[in-house]
């Protein structure tokens, strides 16, 4: 420990030069991280919301909500189940201040509609409840929401953050509002788990099909398309950074190697200089990543709404932890040396 | 008691590229004597001393410190020996570049088991006697050969040692500074009635010795000998 710190101390340029190399990778990925859970979020939080486990949808339809309809299949579903929820799709425009903006209309039962962050849900069928980020083109309670080319109309009684379907805001409106709308539907019905087995069963009723929660996310299209390369992005930072920090924790072992050898030949003990190694890889790791979550906070606030950005504290444990697996890994390959130098060679020579 | 060397024999390489170095060397220290050894570049002075030390180890024979066979024992006892019972000092002083002058020492008493405040106390008692009282908050860049060197011989006695081990510890002093620290290790081996075996070339330095070893053709041979074979020549 001591001999760790001394040097640690005594070479501080060289020291704080890798600490940097290492904020920046982790801020990298931490920010990366970030903007892959904002691009989630915005694809799939409003299937998140409603916290269900399995779905009954329409066959053929790519395992799209917005394209199934099982409303014509809903008396066989419900002479199998009544458990479920029903969820109502509809997608509309509608006409905002500047530009027109794409609306997934939802409505489903109480049990597991979100509830509202801003104002309150809607209680009759001239009542909307908007996702939170309309905010950002300046829609407040008690504003008016034109759908486009007809003459519906809704009144804003609340805000939700977070619910959103393939970049598409959802709002919430209630049966009769869903009713007021053109091309509404039944596109689901959502149950919390498959507790009867009744899979099979609904599975045989005619263009009807039960799928897992992770299916419906995974056929929204952009959902896989981002955060395919966002997540091989952060594998590959990770994987630099642990050959940044075994790149230069060896290079540093070598060039102490007779310093090394010295130490092992008076008696110091090969634990005592794997320890040494450790808690700088360590010490160095929690610097660098401690500074980039700072940073984040700090950005956090400043970044608006309208941008996908989301930080949680498991994310940032999560990237942490992995730092420092990643730095005892870029660590073995020093220590692997220092068990190896041979106390020998210090005796005799230079 | 002291150091005792029975026969030992040393070869490097096997079948066709085996060479013998050490044929069957016997020395005998006694504790309080300085010893020395000499002999042609590539004899195997180092090569002896290193097994003395346990770093390296033997092909036969018996070395024994006050009695004990030590260098059959286990690595990790053998590591501790080395740390506790025995005192390198190299040809360079090898100090730790990022160390103060008085952590090099602490660093290896703590490492023995003293308490921070003792080894403390020690290290300054040490470094004071060598005339390093005023140099003790220095790194080592900055302290001449000679001090550093002064420094690394503190550093072999702050265990408290039963062997001294140097291996050209004067070859990168002039002679003022050799003599000086030459005179140091014999007092100190004296002082402290440990046993010191320290390879040397530098003849002025010879008079230090109790007696004098010359290591030729993988076996020693006393000053007495040598002396003969300088008569004949
Ligand atoms: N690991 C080794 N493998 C093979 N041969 C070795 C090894 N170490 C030493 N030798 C050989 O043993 C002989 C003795 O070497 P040693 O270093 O002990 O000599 P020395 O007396 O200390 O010489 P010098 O005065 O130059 O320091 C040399 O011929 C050397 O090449
Ligand atoms: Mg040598």
């Amino acid at each position: 420990m001591k001999l760790a710190l001394k040097e640690l101390k005594f070479y501080k340029f060289k020291y704080v030069l890798v600490t940097l190399i290492l904020f920046l990778l982790a801020f990298l990925v931490l920010f990366i991280s970030a903007l892959a859970q904002g691009l989630a979020k915005e694809n799939i939080s409003g299937i998140e919301a409603w916290n269900q486990e399995q779905f009954i949808i329409s066959e053929g339809v790519d395992d799209s909500l917005t394209q199934s309809d099982i409303s014509e299949q809903m008396d066989q579903i419900e002479e199998v189940t009544i458990e479920g929820h029903n969820i109502e799709f509809s997608r509309n425009t509608i006409d905002a201040t500047n530009s027109n903006i794409d609306i997934v209309f939802t409505n489903t039962d109480e049990n597991i509609a979100p509830v509202a962050d801003e104002g309150r849900f809607p209680e009759t069928s001239d009542e909307i409840l908007l996702n939170y980020k309309l905010t950002g083109e300046g829609y407040e309670v008690g504003d008016t929401v034109k759908i486009k080319d007809s003459d519906t109309t809704f009144e804003i009684t609340g805000f939700t953050e977070d619910i959103m379907y393939s970049h598409t805001s959802m709002a919430y409106v209630t049966d009769g509002g869903m009713d007021r709308l053109d091309s509404s539907s039944i596109a689901a019905v959502a149950l919390p788990e498959d507790t009867n087995g009744i899979s099979e069963e609904i599975n045989n009723i005619e263009d009807v099909k039960m799928v897992s929660n992770d299916v419906i996310k995974n056929a929204i299209p952009s959902y896989q398309a981002e955060q395919q390369p966002l997540n091989l992005m952060i594998v590959f930072l990770f994987i630099i950074s642990a050959i940044v920090l075994s790149a230069f924790f060896y290079v540093i072992t070598i060039q102490k190697s007779s310093q090394l050898g010295i130490l092992k030949a008076i008696g110091t003990k090969n634990g005592e200089l794997v320890k040494t190694i450790l808690v700088q890889v360590i010490l160095i790791t929690l610097v660098g990543v401690v500074l980039s979550i700072g940073i984040m906070f700090t950005l956090n606030t400043v970044i608006p709404v309208s941008m996908p950005f989301y930080l949680n504290t498991s994310l940032m444990m999560t990237v942490s932890g992995l730092f420092l697996a990643v730095a005892f890994l870029g660590a073995i390959l020093s220590l692997v040396r220092i068990v190896k130098i041979d106390p020998l060679d210090a005796i005799g020579g230079e | 008691m002291g150091l005792k060397i029975n026969n030992l024999t040393k070869s490097f390489g096997t079948g066709d590229i085996e060479t013998q170095v050490l044929k069957g060397v016997d020395i005998e220290v006694k504790e309080g004597e300085l010893v020395i050894l000499k002999g042609a570049s590539g004899s195997g002075k180092t090569t002896l001393l290193s097994i003395i030390g346990g770093l390296l180890g033997r092909s036969g024979g018996e070395v024994s410190l006050n009695g004990e066979n030590y260098l059959d024992i286990k690595e990790k006892a053998l590591t501790s020996m080395r740390l506790k019972e025995i005192g390198f000092i190299f040809q360079s002083s090898h100090l730790i570049p990022y160390m103060k002058v008085i952590d090099q020492l602490t660093f290896i008493g703590e490492q023995a088991g003293m308490s921070s405040k003792n080894a403390k106390i020690r290290a300054e008692e040490l470094l004071k006697e060598i005339g390093l009282g005023h140099r003790l908050k220095a790194y080592p860049n900055v302290l001449s050969g000679g001090e550093k060197q002064r420094v690394a011989i503190m550093r072999a006695w702050m265990n408290e040692p039963k062997m001294i081990l140097a291996d050209e510890p004067t070859a990168s002093l002039d002679a003022q500074r050799a003599t000086e620290v030459m005179e140091m290790i014999r007092d100190n081996i004296k002082v402290k009635h440990a046993v010191g075996l320290m390879i040397t070339h530098d003849e002025r330095l010879f008079g230090y010795a109790d007696r004098i070893y010359t290591l030729d053709d993988g076996y020693v041979a006393d000053e007495k000998m040598d002396k003969k074979e300088l008569i004949y020549n």
